[in-house]
């Protein structure tokens, strides 16, 4: 399978997770619902709860901008499938900081990444890596201004470093867990032909 | 790194992404509001059982079975935590959103292996309500 054929996958893959029902409206449309009961029983308290969402929507719009900005950075320098050349067998060191920081910087749905880490299960990253890059990806750097917006800056940092340190340790619970053999610290990396 | 997308591109991706997101996060704060409106404060801390036992425990549950953007996750455990729900509940919570997928579990498995998959997510679950209890340990040292 080439790249090629990867990318037809991964962009199946999104299409597919996107052509489902629109649960978040229709989320919406429940809670909208829910309003207007409140309205009709008590409307002062509708009054006081919609005046109390209103105030939480402006609150957390400034945060919500500068994590749209950093989204679409995300999506102009950040190639997942630049991942797959330095995952492959016998990577060592440096495949478990390459699973770690691809899962930090690794955005959108999950979907496409089972269909990606699939494919580079094939070609030989083992299941610790694989589990070490999905679990790293709690850590969000687009979402990190909202966090520290709601929960300080103390709070996220404490956090990530947890959150890094314990995607290290749930790797190494896989690497037992299915027995593997120590990938050594050489690194000859399955490069694709460029 | 090379430059994989136009600026635009980006944007649009941007967009639906947020299209996808926006309704569920305007449906949560809404509930939000309604609830800390019609309930007061300490009544859906004491639902919450908080830091007294089970707390991270139940916080884990509602992340791990949870399906959302992350965005989400953060607006509703900041709303949480602002009507008194204890820091260790949060955190499980948080983390398990991100980190255990219950919903995404079969996908999951047909891509990367049953017993992967289930150990992996058995695995996660247990380290969201670890790290729950380590970061309000910490934070209890430090702040």
């Amino acid at each position: 399978m080439d790249a090629r054929d990867l990318d037809v996958m991964i962009d199946a893959s999104s299409q597919k997770f996107r052509s489902g029902w629109p649960w978040g409206w229709l989320f919406f449309a429940f809670v909208f619902v829910l309003y207007l009961l409140l309205l009709s029983l008590k409307p002062e308290a509708a009054g006081k709860a919609l005046s109390s969402y209103i105030t939480l929507v402006v609150k957390i719009l400034p945060a919500i901008s500068i994590v749209f900005i950093l989204l679409v950075l995300f999506h102009v320098f950040v190639d997942p499938k630049q991942v797959s050349h330095y995952v492959g067998k016998k990577s060592g060191l440096m495949g478990w900081m390459v699973a770690l920081i691809a899962g930090i910087i690794s955005i959108g749905p999950i979907y496409p990444w089972y269909v990606l880490l699939a494919e580079l299960k094939q070609k030989g990253m083992s299941p610790s890596l694989i589990a070490v890059l999905l679990y790293s990806r709690a850590v969000k750097p687009p979402l990190i201004p909202l966090m520290i917006h709601y929960f300080g800056f103390v709070f996220t940092s404490v956090l990530m470093v947890y959150i890094v340190a314990l995607a290290v340790l749930n790797g190494i619970a896989i690497k037992y867990l299915f027995r593997e053999p120590d990938s050594g610290s050489d690194c000859h990396f399955d490069l694709p032909a460029r | 790194m090379r430059m994989r997308i136009t600026v635009g591109q980006a944007f649009n991706k941007t967009v639906r992404t947020f299209g996808q997101a926006f309704p569920t996060l305007l449906a949560v704060l809404g509930l939000v509001s309604l609830v800390t409106t019609i309930g007061p404060p300490q009544m859906i801390t004491d639902a919450l059982t908080i830091e007294r036992g089970i707390g991270p425990l139940v916080g884990a549950v509602l992340g791990s079975v949870a399906a959302g953007h992350p965005l989400t996750s953060y607006v509703l455990a900041g709303e949480l935590q602002s009507v008194g729900v204890g820091l260790a509940t949060i955190v499980a919570f948080l983390v398990s959103w991100i980190s255990v997928g219950v919903v995404q579990l079969p996908a999951e498995m047909a891509s990367l292996g049953t017993k992967f998959a289930i150990c992996r997510n058995i695995i996660c679950f247990v380290s969201s309500i670890v790290i729950g209890y380590l970061m309000a340990w910490t934070l209890g040292i430090l702040m």
